[in-house]
């Protein structure tokens, strides 16, 4: 059925009225090349056909024989079974949070356990159910800052934010007259401290910083949030969730903010998305969340229940004055990180951050040994870290690819002055022979005999 | 004391300040006010415009400004104890106060008799 029911008749009549002679004038100015084709009359493949061809092209696809050394916000960990096992109830397959909410006390309850790990790891107050992903959560960070400061509209971030995350930021941004100010790194990788002090004045209404940034540097950054607390600056820090684990929380070092993706927990690279974005902040800033935020609460017997809370800033209430025009959230994908951060526990999340940073300092320590490698900088690092090889980045490519190992990521392709640097990361998905294997390799590439 | 169609009171001082707050008709209607959020000091308002938010358990509501002016307080009692809008709406809930620039403007408004017949 069709959805509009006008008859034949009236549509000729409202085409007459306005003084076209067909529907197909009405879409003129769009150019011929636009145009959707007639559809082909072909019947295509059959279903088996159509298998069979899917499971050739398959065959081409070879990632999966190769040790994988890229992260940069998209981390290879080992998901735990039974969290796949769990999200594929069909209950919990779905990704809204459903209407009539309060209905579905279990879902609501996954969120606010969700809610609830996001808080021990960040330190924070108070978090949400989730947003699309970690560029999002970025860019909402900054939304929830320019409400909270109202007249200032300038926002300092600094360069080593992953790029992608920026470029959503400056997205959303733009249009809103917002300046956004970029804030250098050092040769060293470090951020530029004395620049981000030089700017910190009564425009500035947030500093955006990762930690540990994209350039994987763990640096002391407490101090440049304590000196923005001091100018009316609101601190955003965006971090992989998986480094809290190990390093101080978002609370302890001063942000008002934290944000990022739970991809590291229980979520595979599959293909780059869909992920979960993750947003905390302090009570203060509370009633600046965007998105769902779920409470606990009692029901009229008394007995523990879960409710929508907060529900008066969001858009089925305040329509365009909203918060945020964020409803959907990642239920299922942050299901499956909470599931994982629960398997873990609190004492094997701070043990499998260890892990993590202790295989890729070592993988860092080895590498650095070989002459023709040299590291950026001297500050440590987290589960990723950027060397230089002295070849041209194709020929390292080519060389590690050979031996099946993508070797991380070429950051000259997102900073022209870091070109022949990769970008590593070390997961405890690699074991300490498979380290060994990328250091013979790098050895050899190098002319150094292993 | 006079009165908006938006359901604001204004009343006027000797130093050409204002006070604003909302009807107790306003604040029956709304049900419990949870959260006030409440304009910034030093900002320039003209007479309509939305200037606070009042959040119930149910609805966030827009109050507008009777009057032109410049912010010159806010009533930061609410801050930690934002149901005096319910309890004292057209004395201790008040929201915020501002210097008029145009005191003319009160005279198009109603008075309480006025507003009063207008609920009706």
């Amino acid at each position: 059925m069709d959805f509009i029911s006008n008859t034949e008749e009236q549509t000729k009549k409202m085409l007459a009225d306005i003084g076209v002679n067909n529907v197909e004038e009405l879409y003129s100015d769009i150019p011929q090349s636009l145009m959707r084709k007639a559809p082909s009359t072909d019947d295509g493949l059959s279903e088996f056909e159509g298998f069979c061809l899917l499971e050739k092209i398959g065959k081409d696809n070879h990632f999966a024989d190769f040790s994988n050394y890229l992260g940069a916000g998209s981390f290879e960990h080992q998901v735990p079974a039974y969290a796949p096992a769990i999200c594929q109830k069909s209950e919990f397959l779905t990704a809204y949070t459903p209407y009539q909410a309060e209905a579905s006390q279990g879902m609501l309850q996954v969120i606010f356990e969700f809610q609830s790990a996001i808080c021990a790891l960040t330190g924070l107050d108070v978090s949400n159910a989730s947003v699309y992903d970690g560029a999002a959560a970025c860019a909402e960070a900054c939304l929830m800052a320019l409400r909270q400061q109202r007249r200032r509209n300038k926002i300092l971030i600094a360069k080593t934010v992953n790029p992608h995350y920026q470029r959503v930021v400056r997205q959303y941004l733009e249009s809103l007259g917002t300046e956004l100010v970029e804030i250098p790194f050092k040769e060293d990788g470090t951020i530029d401290r004395s620049f981000i002090e030089a700017h910190l004045d009564e425009e500035t209404a947030a500093v955006f910083l990762q930690a540990p940034s994209f350039l994987g540097t763990v640096e002391d950054i407490a101090p440049i949030f304590s000196s923005a607390k001091e100018k009316g600056v609101l601190s955003i820090v965006c971090a992989d969730l998986m480094s809290y684990g190990l390093l101080p929380s978002a609370a302890e070092i001063g942000a008002d903010i934290a944000v990022g993706d739970t991809q590291s927990f229980g979520i595979p690279l599959q293909g780059g998305g869909p992920y979960v974005g993750y947003v905390a902040c302090t009570q203060a800033l509370v009633r600046q969340m965007p998105g769902r935020i779920v409470g606990e609460t009692v029901d009229t017997s008394g007995e523990r229940g879960f409710v929508l809370t907060l529900q008066a800033r969001e858009q089925h209430i305040r329509r365009g004055k909203a918060t945020s025009n964020i409803c959907s959230n990642q239920s299922l994908a942050a299901l499956s990180s909470l599931l994982t951060i629960l398997w873990y526990g609190k004492k094997g999340v701070g043990e499998l951050a260890l892990s993590n940073f202790q295989r890729a300092a070592y993988l860092k320590k080895n590498l650095a040994k070989i002459s023709g490698v040299k590291a950026l900088g001297e500050a440590t690092q987290f589960n990723e870290f950027v060397l230089c090889f002295s070849k041209p980045a194709a020929e390292v490519q080519a060389a590690f690819r050979m031996a099946k190992i993508e070797p991380g990521l070429h950051l000259g392709d997102y900073y022209p002055e870091l070109e022949n640097h990769f970008l590593i990361a070390v997961t405890e998905t690699k074991s300490k022979a498979e380290l060994d294997r990328y250091v013979e390799v790098a050895q050899k590439m190098l002319g150094e005999v292993a | 004391m006079k009165f908006t169609e938006s359901h604001e009171w204004v009343t006027q001082d000797d130093s050409g300040h204002a006070k604003i707050g909302i009807s107790m008709y306003a604040q029956k209607e709304l049900g419990e006010i949870v959260y006030v959020e409440l304009p910034e000091l030093g900002r320039e308002v003209s007479a309509g415009d939305e200037i606070a938010v009042l959040e119930s358990t149910k609805a966030a509501s827009d109050v507008y400004s009777p009057v032109s002016g410049i912010i010159t307080s806010v009533n930061e009692a609410l801050l930690d104890r934002p149901e005096l809008v319910n309890s004292s709406p057209e004395a201790d809930g008040w929201l915020f106060m501002l210097k008029l620039s145009d005191p003319t403007e009160l005279s198009t408004l109603m008075t309480a008799e006025q507003y009063q017949a207008s609920l009706v």
